[in-house]
């Protein structure tokens, strides 16, 4: 229950990405939206990379299966 | 569980600004929970060593359900992140390879248990 600000990070991540790509297009610039929304999803893969390496790692140590 | 619930709030919440967000929190929060379910299962080595010379049984035979519960464990994760993300076809085939792995660690076993049967027969 330790990385829960992880989730509130990725979630507050996405709202801002959605935000910022919605006025981008209001302003007619559409493809520095589909940029930052692009730019968004990456940075949530990242920490998605992260977590899961990390949940790798204690499976391999918990069940000693290298 | 209430990380659970907290998680389904968040997606639903992400899914309806950033359709393609939600799938990544979605598999996020279920490698939390895993991990954090994992924290606690970490006095069941020496359990199971101490089981071992209780029960006299061969200790290959633990170390063998030992890494097959794991591969279980990561096999699952893996097929219902990618059934979570909308890739059925690619979860399916994820567990097949997961059973194909336990099987390939479980096979001395059965080679020994039919060793057994075989001694059994006059």
């Amino acid at each position: 229950m330790v990385q829960l600000d992880l989730l509130f990070k990725l979630a507050g991540l996405g709202v801002v990405v959605a935000f910022i790509s919605m006025v981008l297009n209001r302003a007619g610039r559409e493809e520095l939206g589909t940029l930052v929304t692009v730019v968004g999803l990456v940075i949530a893969l990242l920490l998605a990379v992260n977590v899961i390496s990390e949940l790798f790692g204690s499976l391999k140590s918990v069940f000693s299966l290298y | 569980m209430g990380l659970a619930a907290a998680a389904a709030v968040l997606c639903m919440l992400v899914r309806r600004w950033q359709p393609d967000m939600a799938g990544v929190t979605a598999a996020v929060a279920g490698c939390i929970l895993l991990l954090g379910a994992l924290e606690n299962l970490e006095g069941f080595k020496g359990l199971l060593d101490r089981l071992t010379e209780l029960g006299g049984l061969r200790a290959d035979y633990l170390t063998m359900l030992l890494k097959v519960l794991g591969m279980s464990y990561a096999t699952e994760l893996a097929a219902q992140t990618c059934e979570d993300l909308g890739e059925n076809g690619l979860a399916l085939k994820a567990g097949m390879a997961g059973r194909l792995c336990m099987f390939a660690v479980i096979a001395p076993l059965l080679m020994d248990l039919l060793d057994m049967i075989m001694a059994l027969i006059p």
